[in-house]
């Protein structure tokens, strides 16, 4: 386990082998058993978008019950770590439940151009994604992240078991999946305002 | 599900408007325009690799006994913009302030980007709209945060902050001269 990246020049930091294959098997299986809801985010009228979605996805959320503590102990001593190695923001704990996110081919899956900034009940502060599918099970789907001092978007790398991690502040984007289903671990940290 | 499209309150800039008077903007541009009429075989025309992310003329104002005035003023702004909106920890401004000027002629632009993470510690970001917008076509300031794009008051006289790491833009200059004084404020890093 190792935190790769470089802050200066690059806008997110990677962690790999997070879980072990049939760890993730074990999260996977866990969150196909979840009554998926479709989510998405349309623009309000009169804020210079339209009405076009920006968001096509399906969402459960882990609740943090005996069997899935596991996975929030080792996402919380992760994140805790990769705040230690990188970042040294001030963080109170996750903002949200985990939320196992799922991007469908046939209904064009994707999450347009937005940043996860929220303040209730504190302000998210780190953004954290974990792959869970092959990267060749599927096609687009990217993961593009938009800042630092990269003067492009940059794709996340793909591969399964790979935690992207980047400041919640920064713009980032779910390009659509062409071919196949990809799902990921999404979840926030938070803590009081950055200052 | 529906989730939230709305911007966080530092997704986008806030601003304060007449922060000087004409008169003054007058002499701000006079003392810009003298200082990039000096540097123009130096500093030109900033087209190198990039010149498809952006295309300004440049020059830099220093703190000095004819300029003390400017940056004392501008400093209230900033601690009065700061104390309102952001409560940022701050030390001062990371560098000169840089007199901006983007000509229609050269198709005048910047690219989308941020200011942070880069050479300084940039916290805050600060743009003070020097041209009447009557004076120029496009030159927009615009920031993309929080899902939406969002173009900066043009009001002559108009200070625009924003956080350095939201992203942002101006767009290409079609018609006329847009002048602004960018500025960057520091401090230890975000935490």
């Amino acid at each position: 386990m190792s935190a790769a990246g470089n802050i200066s020049t690059q806008s997110f930091v990677v962690w790999e082998n997070a879980f072990s294959p049939q760890e993730l098997d074990a999260i996977v299986a866990y969150g196909d058993r979840l009554r998926l809801e479709k989510a998405s985010v349309i623009y309000e009228p009169g804020q210079g978008g339209g009405k076009d979605p920006v968001r096509i996805t399906r969402t459960a959320w882990f609740p943090r019950v005996a069997e899935t503590a596991w996975i929030y102990e080792r996402l919380e001593r992760i994140a805790l770590a990769l705040n230690q190695q990188v970042y040294h923001y001030d963080l109170v704990g996750f903002s949200d439940p985990l939320q196992y996110t799922v991007y469908q081919d046939d209904e064009g899956g994707f999450f347009d151009w937005h940043a996860d900034q929220l303040e209730a009940p504190m302000p998210r502060k780190l953004s954290f994604s974990l792959q869970l599918s092959e990267a060749g099970s599927y096609e687009g789907c990217d993961l593009e992240i938009f800042g630092g001092s990269t003067r492009a978007p940059v794709a996340a790398p793909r591969e399964r078991g790979i935690m992207v991690a980047f400041p919640s502040y920064v713009m980032h984007r779910v390009t659509p999946v062409t071919r196949g289903t990809r799902k990921a671990l999404v979840f926030w940290a938070a803590g009081p305002r950055f200052r | 599900m529906t989730g939230h499209a709305g911007a966080h309150y530092t997704d986008s800039f806030s601003s304060l408007l007449n922060v000087f008077t004409p008169e003054e903007m007058d002499r701000i541009e006079a003392y810009g325009d003298a200082l990039q009429a000096q540097a123009a075989g130096v500093s030109g025309v900033a087209r190198p690799a990039n010149a498809a992310i952006r295309v300004t003329r440049t020059a830099w104002i220093k703190p000095t006994p004819e300029t003390q005035w400017f940056f004392l003023r501008m400093e209230q702004a900033v601690r009065h913009l700061n104390a309102q909106v952001y409560q940022f920890d701050l030390t001062g401004f990371s560098e000169p302030f840089q007199y901006t000027v983007y000509h229609a002629e050269e198709g005048g632009h910047y690219d989308w980007h941020t200011d942070y993470g880069r050479l300084f510690a940039r916290k805050l970001s600060f743009s003070l709209q020097l041209s009447d917008p009557a004076a120029y076509e496009g030159g927009e300031l615009q920031t993309h945060g929080g899902n939406e794009i969002t173009t900066a008051p043009k009001a002559r006289g108009t200070l625009v902050a924003f956080p350095s790491y939201v992203l942002h833009r101006v767009t290409p200059v079609t018609r006329g001269t847009r002048k602004s004084i960018v500025a960057w404020t520091a401090g230890p890093k975000f935490r």
